[in-house]
């Protein structure tokens, strides 16, 4: 099978980073990137220009060996600034999938039926496939627990939980 | 010939002025004793350190309130948005936070690429 075509938002790439996922999206899409949302990883910091962060290391890593495509959209969606706009224009015009992990994009891409993940959706399907361990799992959702509200972590531990209760897991 | 230089113009700086408790000033003193630093070339350091920590805050803040998007929040953090996000996600600030963030991108996983390995 062919893969299916996704389109990155920078908040999926620097939370699926903390917590070490970004790597298992090649099995499954080909991913890629508009101008805008590069130019939103790459940006430095301006307190420390010097400082380059591991998801800007990564992302430059796989841009080198070519397996992060740029595309950009005809046009944007407006009301969202340059890098939200441009991966939910893209995802919505071409029909691909859009990974984002902030609450503004994901709910417009869900009102316009675009097919979108969540850093935490992703860790519970990695598990549902045996790609991550149960132990894994769950340091993972503990990772993002940080900046994720308390309804999305239950309902991604629930989901866990009934799945490594199937398996026998926990 | 000789190269022209030119000299930069110096920025023009405005005074403010803070009153310390006695307490206060001598601990500034203190601090400064010893050290190659001028007191008010410190100061001026933590006025600008501070003022910087205090946008980042003020911008999480008006994000957690629902006041501003996450790019207006790092416009007025003065940051990129990616780093506003890993600043976000040290200060523990929630950037999903509705039902409907998680469900439907896992069904539709499975739907796609199945659920065996």
């Amino acid at each position: 099978m062919e893969k299916p075509w996704a389109v990155l938002d920078t908040s999926f790439w620097v939370v699926g980073h903390r917590v070490d996922v970004l790597t298992y999206l090649f099995r499954f899409f080909t991913v890629c990137v508009p101008e805008a949302v590069r130019a939103e990883v790459l940006a430095p910091d301006p307190r420390y220009p010097q400082r380059v962060y591991g998801y800007q290391e990564l992302f430059r890593l796989l841009e080198a060996q070519g397996v992060l495509a740029t595309r950009n959209p005809t046009q944007r969606v407006p009301r969202f600034h340059a890098g939200e706009a441009a991966a939910l224009a893209l995802a919505r015009d071409e029909g691909w999938w859009l990974l984002l992990n902030e609450q503004r994009a994901l709910t417009f891409a869900r009102q316009h039926s675009i097919k979108a993940v969540t850093v935490p959706e992703f860790i519970v399907y990695l598990y549902d496939v045996q790609l991550l361990s149960a132990r894994s799992t769950m340091a993972k959702l503990d990772g993002i627990a940080a900046n994720t509200g308390q309804r999305v972590m239950q309902a991604a531990r629930d989901a866990f939980a009934a799945l490594a209760q199937r398996r026998a897991e926990r | 010939m000789p190269r022209k230089t030119s000299i930069p113009k110096p920025v023009k700086r405005v005074t403010k002025s803070i009153r310390l408790t006695t307490e206060e000033a001598d601990d500034l003193a203190q601090l400064v004793t010893g050290t190659a630093y001028a007191e008010a070339a410190l100061l001026r350091q933590w006025v600008l350190v501070g003022m910087q920590q205090f946008r980042v805050v003020e911008a999480i803040r008006l994000y957690q309130d629902g006041h501003v998007d996450i790019h207006q929040a790092a416009a007025r953090a003065r940051l990129p948005v990616a780093i506003l996000l890993d600043e976000m996600a040290a200060r523990k600030v929630a950037i999903l936070d509705q039902p409907d963030a998680f469900g439907p991108g896992l069904e539709a996983l499975r739907g796609t690429f199945g659920t065996q390995p």
